[in-house]
């Protein structure tokens, strides 16, 4: 498998946030500020990243052996709000002023759609463990810069002339469609 | 017994199992990166303007930053008055409320002021500020050195001759244009 | 006559204004000099010493005689032999709410002090005469900017920078100055010299300056040693005559806006400034000042050689008074003057021009962001960003993008195409933040006294329990003795 493809096909082409329309709560609800911005979609990626290889571990060392694949659903959950809080409690150790920059935000990725998402897709397509984990950090690092780029455009915004009907989220929406719209432009790098 | 109530007995007790080492490792976890104190509070202290004036019901802003960490609402200062209120939402991810009148109400920065003929070096001023902003011993003159003085109108109900007035303080204002002017405001 | 090397530098500021000049407007006409029949002296606010008593109505000061001394060690002169008409308080210059102290002369001796009133000093003062001689003298900056001179002596130096650019558009004082007064700033320049131990004395000038140029030309004393003093031409361009930006043309030294150039050893110093020096060198106090009468809106414009405190209008009728209609009269020039609200208060020794033009009411409309404020900026900041923050009420944004080293030179105003006023936007920016940092620095000095109090407190309270314990072991036994006692009594 095209590494180099599947990496650019996760953070890009299938952009999490503006294609695959998965993780849109933290998108809109953290991109104020570029510093919170940036901490959150760090966090969310190293979660992500994780994520991806604890489910890939738990659906084919637990789940298919016992054939319990019905209980994926949970299992995944489970998975993610232990990686979350694991997560919360080492950065509040390690990074206090990102953990309070942060504050209610962190738990709030267990919650995150793209998380669940990606390791359900993952599934889907039957990847390798080696593939999971690149598919998971991929989709992380397209998360981490969409979120980065609607922040710091979201900041400028903050300081233009916006006319009052439309400040605050629904300048923010439109936005977001914009950037949906350019980054459709992506598609056309693999001929399907 | 059914082959499906085995599947199911085996994955509710393999999710079990999962959940429980989940639970023992955040455990594991949370003795191994215990943290304390909070360096929270420093930066709430940092937020009030230090009036040590007693509005907010706290004896002094310090008390009042580690109120505000375990959950206190932000508004209740009115020394600090809007300013502090949006820079304390801002800190702790909150929304910024309109002051609580119940404590007071913003006004110009004061500055207390002694009068001399009056002053009986009684000393129970200098007791009260909490800044230590007024000089003097007892049976001598006592004067508010006005550079310290923090407008918190604590020294004015022990004066038992009520010499003390809280005068407005002569801010810069915005009219200076000398750059030798505003080297010296800069200089403090 | 020794030979002066003349260097022309190859810098240009990225940025900048280049603009007709208007300097021969009020160069049409040779210096005159003006003996006005009152003076209106504005007081600092806090003086050194308490008046003396012949600052009683009716009597006479002369000439020269020192008249205040401000906090920083100025001494100002009375400018003529006059009587004191009164002592109150007035309106400002600026028309600033807070009314200033005034005191109003009635001139008795028109002229100029023709006596030196301080004693002459003999060539090659040392440092710490210098200094003394300069505060006793009121030798403050006179480019404008009012600092005291003797105050920058106080760094270790090794460069002085003749500041002879005058790159606003109208000025002419500096030029007049350096044209008519050429041995004077030689002589100060000397003097410098050997007073502070410089190594070296750039005199830079603008290329539209020729005349000027050929009287220091000719006027460059031979104890100068050619290596060291060299005259360095630069392009004329606005502002070209700020500090920072007058080192990096002349010397190729970038100096941080966090630092000021007397850190690094370097002194700039106005030609008007060097030439007020030489004079005090001789025995004569600051007393007079050249200030440029100018702009569309005079009749005559000129140079005029005016005592400290000559009320401003008088000054504008010597220079055949106002065109009819309506006019604003500028302290400075067309990019850094501000309005003058009372035209009858006295000339400074800051008041290097008044610039007069018309009222021109220009609505501002919203920001296209076409960029040209970005294009002139001399700092190479981004004024549409910083305008777009401090509308926004965003200062910690602001200062991200550089707030605090805009220069206020005005020329992002005279460029925006919507007329908005980014100039004094930035001022009131600055403004804001040196009072939010004067506010946090009290803040800081309340807590730590705050919190060094209730150490104190709890040191004394601890203290006390001590010597309770003490007295209660001895008390105790004390105690013990009375009731012993009581009990025997009783028996």
């Amino acid at each position: 498998m095209d590494w180099g493809l599947l990496l650019i096909s996760a953070a890009l082409i299938n952009n999490v946030v503006l294609v695959q329309y998965l993780g849109l709560c933290p998108f809109m609800g953290v991109s104020n500020r570029m510093d919170s911005a940036f901490g959150l979609s760090l966090a969310t990626a190293f979660v992500l990243t994780l994520t991806s290889v604890v489910a890939y571990l738990i659906e084919t060392l637990i789940l298919i052996p016992l054939d319990a694949v019905w209980l994926r659903t949970l299992a995944f959950i489970v998975a993610i709000a232990i990686t979350v809080q694991s997560t919360e409690l080492i950065m509040r150790k390690t990074a206090p002023l990102l953990y309070q920059v942060l504050g209610l935000f962190l738990p709030l990725i267990t919650t995150n759609c793209a998380v669940l998402g990606i390791a359900l897709l993952n599934v889907n397509r039957s990847h390798t463990l080696l593939e999971s984990a690149l598919y998971g950090f991929g989709a992380a690092m397209g998360f981490a810069l969409v979120l980065v780029m609607f922040s710091a455009m979201r900041e400028r915004l903050a300081r233009a002339d916006i006319p009052e009907l439309l400040q605050g989220t629904p300048i923010a929406l439109i936005t977001a469609g914009f950037m949906a719209l350019a980054f459709m432009g992506f598609s056309g790098i693999v001929n399907s | 017994m059914n082959e499906i109530t085995i599947d199911i007995i085996a994955g509710v007790i393999a999710l079990t199992a999962l959940t429980t080492a989940g639970g023992l490792l955040l455990q594991t976890l949370s003795r191994r990166f215990r943290v304390d104190g909070s360096p929270l509070v420093a930066q709430i202290d940092a937020c009030l303007p230090q009036t040590q004036c007693g509005q907010c019901g706290h004896p002094g802003c310090r008390p009042y930053a580690e109120a505000i960490a375990s959950g206190e609402s932000i508004n209740k200062c009115p020394p600090g008055g809007r300013d502090t209120i949006e820079a304390l939402a801002d800190l702790l991810g909150k929304e910024p409320i309109p002051l609580d009148a119940a404590h007071g109400t913003t006004e110009l920065p004061k500055v207390a002021v002694i009068d001399e003929t009056v002053c009986i070096g009684c000393t129970k001023c200098i007791v009260a500020c909490p800044v230590d902003a007024i000089l003097g011993a007892a049976k001598l003159m006592h004067t508010v050195i006005a550079d310290e003085c923090t407008g918190c109108d604590l020294c004015l109900a022990p004066c038992p001759v009520d010499c003390i007035a809280l005068v407005p303080r002569s801010w810069p204002t915005r009219d200076i244009k000398s750059t030798a002017s505003r080297e010296v405001i800069a200089r403090g | 006559m020794a030979e002066c090397r003349i260097i022309q530098s190859p810098r240009r500021l990225a940025g900048g204004l280049q603009r007709a000049d208007g300097k021969a407007l009020s160069l049409s006409q040779p210096l005159m000099q003006v003996n006005p029949p009152v003076l209106q002296i504005a007081l600092p606010d806090t003086l050194q010493d308490i008046p003396p008593e012949r600052w009683s109505i009716g009597a006479q000061i002369e000439a020269g005689q020192p008249l205040f001394t401000t906090q920083e060690g100025i001494t100002q002169a009375c400018p003529r032999t006059a009587t004191v008409e009164s002592v109150g308080t007035g309106k400002t210059l600026s028309g600033s709410p807070t009314p200033c102290r005034l005191l109003n002369l009635t001139v008795v001796d028109p002229d100029p002090p023709r006596q030196p009133s301080l004693t002459p000093l003999p060539a090659n003062p040392d440092g710490r005469t210098l200094r003394q001689r300069a505060a006793d003298a009121g030798i403050v900056g006179l480019g404008g900017g009012g600092f005291p001179a003797h105050l920058k002596w106080q760094h270790r130096l090794h460069t002085l920078i003749v500041n002879g650019a005058e790159c606003e558009p109208f000025l002419t004082a500096d030029e007049q100055t350096m044209r008519l007064r050429a041995p004077a700033i030689w002589d100060a320049v000397v003097a410098l010299m050997s007073a502070l131990s410089l190594q070296r004395c750039v005199l830079v000038l603008e290329d539209n300056k020729p005349e000027a140029l050929a009287a220091l030309q000719a006027a460059y004393p031979s104890v100068l040693d050619a290596q060291d003093v060299c005259i360095t031409v630069i392009q004329s361009q606005y502002p070209s005559g700020a500090e920072r930006q007058l080192i990096w043309l002349a010397l190729g030294l970038e100096i941080a806006t966090t630092t000021f150039p007397v850190e690094h050893g370097i002194v700039v110093h106005n030609p008007v400034t060097l030439a007020a020096l030489a004079d005090a060198l001789h025995g004569y106090p600051l007393t007079d000042r050249i200030v440029t009468v100018t702009g569309p809106s005079i009749v005559t414009p000129g140079t005029f050689q005016t005592p400290l405190g000559t009320p401003i209008d008088l000054l504008l009728s010597q220079a055949g008074g106002l065109r009819p209609g309506h006019h604003n009269v500028f302290h400075g020039g067309p990019y850094t003057g501000w309005p003058i609200s009372n035209t009858a208060a006295g000339v400074r020794a800051t008041t290097a021009c008044l610039y007069a033009a018309p009222v021109v009411s220009q609505t501002p409309s919203p920001c296209i962001r076409c960029g040209a404020c970005a294009e002139v900026c001399p700092v190479q900041l981004q004024p549409q960003q910083l305008f777009a923050a401090l509308t926004h009420d965003q200062l910690d944004e602001a200062l991200h993008v550089g707030l605090s080293q805009c220069l206020e030179c005005g020329a992002c105003d005279v460029v925006c195409p919507s007329n908005l006023s980014l100039t004094k936007t930035f001022q009131d920016g600055i403004r804001d933040h040196q009072i939010q940092q004067s506010e946090k620095q009290r803040a800081d000095r309340a807590r730590t006294r705050f919190e060094a109090r209730n150490q104190r407190l709890l040191k004394r309270s601890e203290a006390d329990e001590t010597r309770r314990a003490v007295r209660r072991e001895r008390s105790g036994s004390a105690l013990d003795r009375i009731r012993a006692a009581r009990a025997e009594e009783t028996h």
